[in-house]
């Protein structure tokens, strides 16, 4: 150790033995080496009774009084191991605080982010020093490839700016009085989609406390995902609501497809079922709504519900396009999570009808025969969209063109 | 090693407890067999060590002087905390009371703990006849309480701090390791209370065996405990609520920290237990 019997002096003016003594030695000394040398100047001549009797209790060496002008130095030194492995950051001020505008990315907590979090890194992250003996938390998910996507940090900022609020952003009062077979069909496509956002925000919500904040830009990321999500499900709650409709029925089919979703314990393979291939689907089914909604105010609450998945399908690509990148082998068993899937909801082997008619309705403008075939057809094209869509980003995170029309097409006719 | 090592320990604190758990359990993940029992008091520990039905006591000071002797000698000390060395009583006061040296006392009301307390009775008294020319110009105001417990419930010292600072006596003796403890924890209001005498040091608790005991039991418990890593979060634990930062060997220079004891509990008639 480089400061061995380094003299540390602390200056305790006519502070007699008290809790605040006590307390300000017992910080010196946690931050302080083996060996090193503490000296307490006092205008107190006689603490010496309880100095040592403090160090004794301590496990610390009491070396004597020395009177000084006015003043008395006590030594004591310390014998116990280092409390820290390291000291502390001073000195630093982040990027952006010039300009009044610091990003979470422009944080500089370490030197480098390593693939594997500390053991001892509790509920803490980067940056700050853990005492020994600290509890271990073992975080199932510590490692940086399980959890990590690049562009976490730009998406966090950019989920903070792009916030909106379910309440005051769309104009409610405007949404006109619709033909009732039209409104009951955005009534049944608003209940499938609140079954949908809580998946979406429940699935993050079972892994958050399993990542270790270490990464805690991942956390964070998560928790404003989260926040989407709960105004998504109150977005098209109100939206249920708002017209003289209500929530409609909830399918076995939609369930079934989200508890094989929910069930899964794998974050990188929950990920990649949730963001890439739900996600993602949900964009193309969102821009479709979107298009052939009858009125702004609800043209607008998709539109903005979809820029918010559209992040959220960013984050997923990137984790698990990276977490590809590191071990190939992942591809594998992707592959068997989409097909086990599969073969889950095979068992049912059918389509959400009540969801596929209110689409084809919604799109065809009535349940006129004829419109409702126009709409059937436009809801044919989704599917293929999707597919199209699917495979793009199956092989954009990795995979090539044969397995992910493989993937693509086991997936599940529920869209999410 | 096949035989158990039985180890006795007082319950003074339901603390004791997890503290024997986890040295047995010490013991045991590494093969050797080490089990404990719990006494409500010292005196039958002494006779059950004495009489060769514990192989080890854990022992405070009063009742090392008993074990060695009641058996005329016949007993080891094997180990004791850091901390049961160079211990020291402390006499405490209020700030402003003017009592600034055991000569003040005189004609004044001077609060001992329990009376089978080495740190908070018996040696203080012993301290005081030093001092004085004649004890009997210091009334003396007895706080007893947990007896056969031998002060480590430290209830006795509490109760002498509260009568200070209720003014219903005018100083008192305590433990160096009770009033470091009252400091910290505030117990009382700041600059309140203040120490006025600190006595010499002397020894504290200490593991004791009969000489008789198999010398490779007192080698590997001894080895053992003192192999025992301070870093380790288990044995950090234990060691905080025991009260040391390590273990350390009884030797010749430390047996010395009970010369003094063992004479005042001569003169004191203490030897046997007499309550």
């Amino acid at each position: 150790m480089n400061n061995q019997n380094h003299c540390i002096s602390i200056f305790t003016g006519h502070l007699k033995p008290s809790q605040a003594l006590f307390l300000k030695l017992e910080n010196v000394f946690l931050v302080s080496n083996t060996y090193e040398i503490i000296e307490i100047i006092s205008l107190n001549p006689n603490i010496e009774t309880e100095l040592r009797g403090w160090a004794k209790i301590k496990g610390h060496l009491y070396l004597g009084r020395e009177v000084l002008k006015q003043q008395y130095s006590y030594k004591i030194q310390k014998i116990t191991k280092n409390s820290f492995s390291s000291s502390a950051s001073w000195n630093k001020k982040m990027k952006g605080i010039e300009t009044s505008n610091p990003k979470l990315k422009d944080l500089n907590l370490s030197e480098e982010i390593l693939d594997k979090a500390p053991i001892d890194n509790g509920l803490l992250t980067r940056g700050i020093v853990t005492q020994e003996g600290s509890p271990h938390y073992n975080f199932e998910l510590s490692h940086k490839e399980l959890i990590w996507s690049d562009p976490v940090s730009i998406l966090y900022e950019e989920g903070k700016n792009l916030q909106w609020n379910a309440t005051t952003d769309i104009a409610w009062n405007e949404i006109p009085n619709l033909n009732p077979i039209l409104e009951k069909a955005i009534c049944q496509i608003m209940t499938y989609l609140v079954e949908n956002e809580f998946s979406a925000l429940y699935i993050p919500g079972k892994f958050i406390s399993k990542i270790n904040p270490y990464y805690m830009e991942v956390p964070l990321f998560l928790s404003s995902l989260m926040n989407d999500e709960a105004r998504h499900i109150e977005v098209f709650t109100k939206r249920a609501n708002a017209n003289g409709g209500g929530f409609q029925y909830s399918s076995e089919v939609t369930q079934r497809s989200l508890y094989s979703l929910f069930k899964e314990e794998d974050y990188i393979k929950s990920s990649f079922l949730l963001h890439v291939m739900g996600e993602g689907t949900f964009v193309d089914l969102l821009s479709f709504l979107e298009k052939y909604m009858p009125d702004e105010a609800t043209k607008k609450l998709i539109k903005l519900a979809k820029r918010d998945e559209m992040r959220h399908v960013a984050y997923g690509m990137e984790h698990v396009r990276s977490a590809i990148e590191q071990n190939p082998y992942r591809i594998n068993s992707l592959k068997n999570t989409a097909f086990k899937r599969k073969e889950f909801m095979d068992e049912l082997n059918t389509e959400s009808t009540m969801l596929l008619e209110s689409l084809a309705i919604l799109a065809g403008g009535s349940d006129e025969p004829d419109d409702y075939k126009r709409g059937f057809e436009l809801v044919e094209e989704l599917k293929k969209t999707m597919n199209k869509n699917r495979i793009k980003r199956l092989i954009d995170i990795g995979m090539d063109e044969d397995l992910a029309n493989d993937i693509s097409k086991a997936h599940t006719p529920n869209f999410m | 090693m096949q035989k158990t090592i039985m180890l006795g320990a007082v319950a003074y604190d339901p603390k004791v407890l997890p503290i024997w758990d986890i040295i047995r359990d010490y013991f045991n993940d590494r093969g050797v067999r080490l089990d404990y029992v719990m006494f409500s008091n010292y005196e039958a520990q002494v006779e059950y060590l004495l009489s060769g039905k514990i192989d080890i006591a854990w022992n405070t000071n009063v009742a090392w002087v008993r074990c060695h002797e009641q058996s005329n000698g016949k007993v080891k000390a094997l180990l004791m905390r850091d901390t049961d060395i160079d211990f020291k009583s402390v006499f405490i006061t209020k700030s402003n009371s003017n009592i600034k040296s055991i000569k003040d006392l005189k004609g004044k009301k001077f609060a001992l703990g329990s009376a089978d307390s080495a740190q908070a009775a018996i040696l203080p008294y012993k301290f005081l006849e030093k001092e004085l020319e004649n004890i009997n110009d210091v009334k003396i105001v007895r706080f007893n309480s947990d007896l056969g417990k031998h002060g480590d419930t430290g209830k006795s010292e509490f109760d002498i701090l509260e009568a200070i600072l209720n003014d219903k006596v005018d100083a008192g003796a305590i433990g160096i390791s009770t009033w470091v403890r009252m400091i910290e924890q505030g117990m009382f209001p700041s600059d309140e209370i203040e120490s006025f005498y600190t006595s010499e040091g002397y020894c504290h608790c200490n593991f004791t065996v009969l000489d008789s005991l198999d010398n490779n039991i007192q080698k590997v418990f001894t080895e053992m405990m003192l192999a025992q890593d301070p870093n380790e979060p288990i044995i950090k634990k234990m060691m905080q609520m025991e009260g040391l930062n390590k273990w350390v060997k009884t030797t010749h220079k430390e047996l010395k920290g009970y010369e003094l004891l063992t004479q005042t509990m001569k003169e004191q008639n203490l030897i046997n237990n007499n309550w």
